[in-house]
């Protein structure tokens, strides 16, 4: 890309203003951006540089430190519990994403096809994105309950029912269930506004050439959309490897540990087993992975020659 | 015709995919009423017997902790603390990047990087530096670590507002007289006012439900917030009141957002939306 000149741009857009005050200009917008750069420095940067330095700690979050190396990093390593907070985690990232993205895009292209009530099922659909988690959490974990649950006297009718969130096996599926439920709207909602762009003609000659609904949807619709759904894609999976709230709700890692995820792993080696400095290095590890992936992620992505920013 | 049918079936899926969405609601609509008896014996079935003690017992909340609106209260202070400081900061700083020279205007990469970071590197060093402060189960100290959390969105949102804004209104002000601080206080933002409300009634939102930060920082329960609030409705205040007066204060917890979004659908959805592509 040719660099626009600057001093033409300058003189003609913005003159009176830049031309007057000169280098005084830059320092009063520096001081516009300082409140907003020293608390986000404060309460997030310096932190995060500061977990760097405690994950070579071995430290119960009071007292004096002792410096073990890559001690915390390689008790990880061969930590079997967090070995399967990373697998339950990747579990739930990706039913996650693919759960939420896959529905929610379906439900868009139904409402933008302007379905019977489609106003309202767009309001009753987007509704569980603003409730609080805690409160979809604790609902479902009553529902889920063997003796006081509506889940399964619901499943009973097509002969399903199942010890839900006593099962080990099972339970990490019956927590992201419900996170899925709770989370299709904001795909939805992002979906349906990106349909939205799409030129009416394209439907309309479409339609006139014969091409059936289902085709116009698959053929059309979502290939128009696909790096919408990409990034969908993405965004959803990073906030479901960082997951917090509906297992911590739900399950709290349990039973045992058959539902611990990434995040609850490092809350309860902190705040319950005051293990900080091991619980520093879990959750820099994990930060390390989701960059990573998502790195990999839109390299592939990149290389499929799927964006226009490229 | 066929298409008809396709239509209808497809119909039929959304609406029992919105049932399905909404079963906690539901749920806790039916049970609310509900004694623990009429939950056990017909947990999906339209009360039996109207049992309004429910609420009154949710209002009051356990008997060893604080009514409901307590917390309530406690989330209004972190949450208008959040939002009233993040706003202000995120605000100037989302105009400031639109103005700014190339130099300054780096710092866009700061923010853009800050919001896509997880949030979960900063826990544990967070529990020790608010520690330190002396902050921690402070209601508005949680309010500060909340505006820090919001800032980075705020201001990426306002400034792609404010990349839009015309230039030429300032510049008149400014050619006139104005000072920049002048113009900035008394043009741009009352024309702003509306896409202001927008993004800080997000932020509301997303704060109203937070927990994790909570659950690390607010230790003492006099100091916690609705969520924590909720989770407080397990084991003993069911073993008092029965599973029907949890979902009653379940129910009564969610009822201000539920009438707020029926209000307001459009410009959440709209705004939810410029949050995730911005």
């Amino acid at each position: 890309m040719v660099e626009p000149d600057v001093s033409v741009r300058r003189s003609t857009k913005v003159s009176a203003v830049q031309r007057r005050e000169g280098r005084w200009s830059r320092l009063r917008w520096l001081g516009y951006l300082t409140p907003a750069v020293a608390l986000t420095g404060l309460f997030i940067v310096y932190p995060a540089i500061r977990s760097v330095q405690i994950a070579f700690l071995s430290w119960p979050g009071y007292g004096p430190t002792r410096n073990v190396g890559f001690g915390n990093f390689t008790g990880l390593w061969h930590d079997a519990v967090a070995r399967s907070a990373v697998f339950h985690s990747l579990i739930y990232a990706t039913l996650l994403a693919g759960g939420t993205v896959v529905v929610g895009t379906v439900i868009a292209i139904a409402i933008d096809r302007k379905v019977v009530g489609h106003t309202v099922f767009k309001f009753l659909i987007f509704l569980p994105v603003l409730l609080p988690t805690t409160f979809i959490g604790l609902a479902w974990a009553n529902g889920f309950d063997s003796y006081l649950g509506w889940v399964n006297p619901i499943l009973s009718h097509v002969g399903l029912s199942h010890a839900w969130l006593s099962n080990p096996d099972t339970i990490i599926y019956a927590v992201v269930t419900a996170a899925i439920l709770a989370g299709t709207g904001f795909p939805m909602i992002v979906v349906l506004a990106a349909l939205g762009d799409i030129p009416q003609e394209i439907h309309e000659a479409a339609t006139l050439d014969g091409v059936s609904s289902f085709q116009r949807a698959w053929k059309i619709s979502v290939p128009l959309v696909r790096e919408v759904l990409a990034t969908l894609l993405l965004l959803q999976f990073i906030f479901g490897m960082g997951q917090f709230d509906f297992v911590y709700v739900m399950t709290n890692g349990g039973p045992g540990v058959s539902s611990e995820v990434i995040s609850t792993f490092v809350y309860h080696q902190a705040f319950d087993d005051h293990r900080f400095g091991y619980a520093a290095a879990a959750s820099l590890v994990m930060s390390l992975m989701i960059a990573l992936l998502a790195l990999l992620y839109m390299t592939a992505f990149r290389a499929r020659g799927m964006t226009r920013a490229g | 015709m066929i298409s008809r049918m396709i239509s209808s079936i497809g119909v039929l899926l959304l609406v029992a995919w919105a049932i399905a969405e909404l079963l906690p609601v539901i749920a806790s609509l039916l049970s609310a009423f509900k004694s623990s008896n009429d939950i056990l014996l017909n947990p999906i079935g339209i009360p039996k017997r109207f049992v309004w003690a429910n609420f009154a017992h949710a209002w009051s909340g356990p008997h060893f902790g604080m009514p409901l609106w307590r917390y309530a209260i406690n989330s209004a202070i972190a949450v208008g603390v959040g939002v009233g400081v993040g706003m202000s900061v995120g605000t100037c700083a989302g105009y400031a990047l639109v103005r700014s020279s190339r130099s300054v205007a780096l710092l866009n990469r700061y923010f853009v990087v800050l919001l896509t970071a997880p949030g979960i590197v900063t826990w544990v060093p967070l529990f020790s530096l608010m520690s330190s402060f002396n902050l921690l189960s402070n209601r508005f100290g949680l309010g500060l670590v909340y505006a820090a959390f919001v800032t980075p969105l705020v201001t990426v949102l306002m400034r792609s507002y404010f990349a839009a804004f015309p230039l030429d209104l300032i510049e008149a002000a400014v050619i006139d007289g104005a000072s920049e601080t002048r113009a900035f206080l008394r043009i741009v933002l009352p024309t702003s006012v509306g896409v202001m409300s927008v993004v800080a009634l997000i932020q509301a939102i997303w704060l109203w439900n937070e927990l994790a930060l909570a659950v690390i920082l607010m230790i003492d329960p006099r100091s916690q917030t609705l969520p924590l609030g909720m989770l407080q409705l397990k084991g003993q205040f069911i073993d008092d009141y029965g599973y029907g007066a949890q979902y009653a204060a379940l129910l009564l917890a969610i009822l201000p957002i539920i009438a707020m979004f029926a209000i307001v659908q459009r410009r959440i959805t709209d705004g939810m939306r410029l949050g995730a592509l911005r």
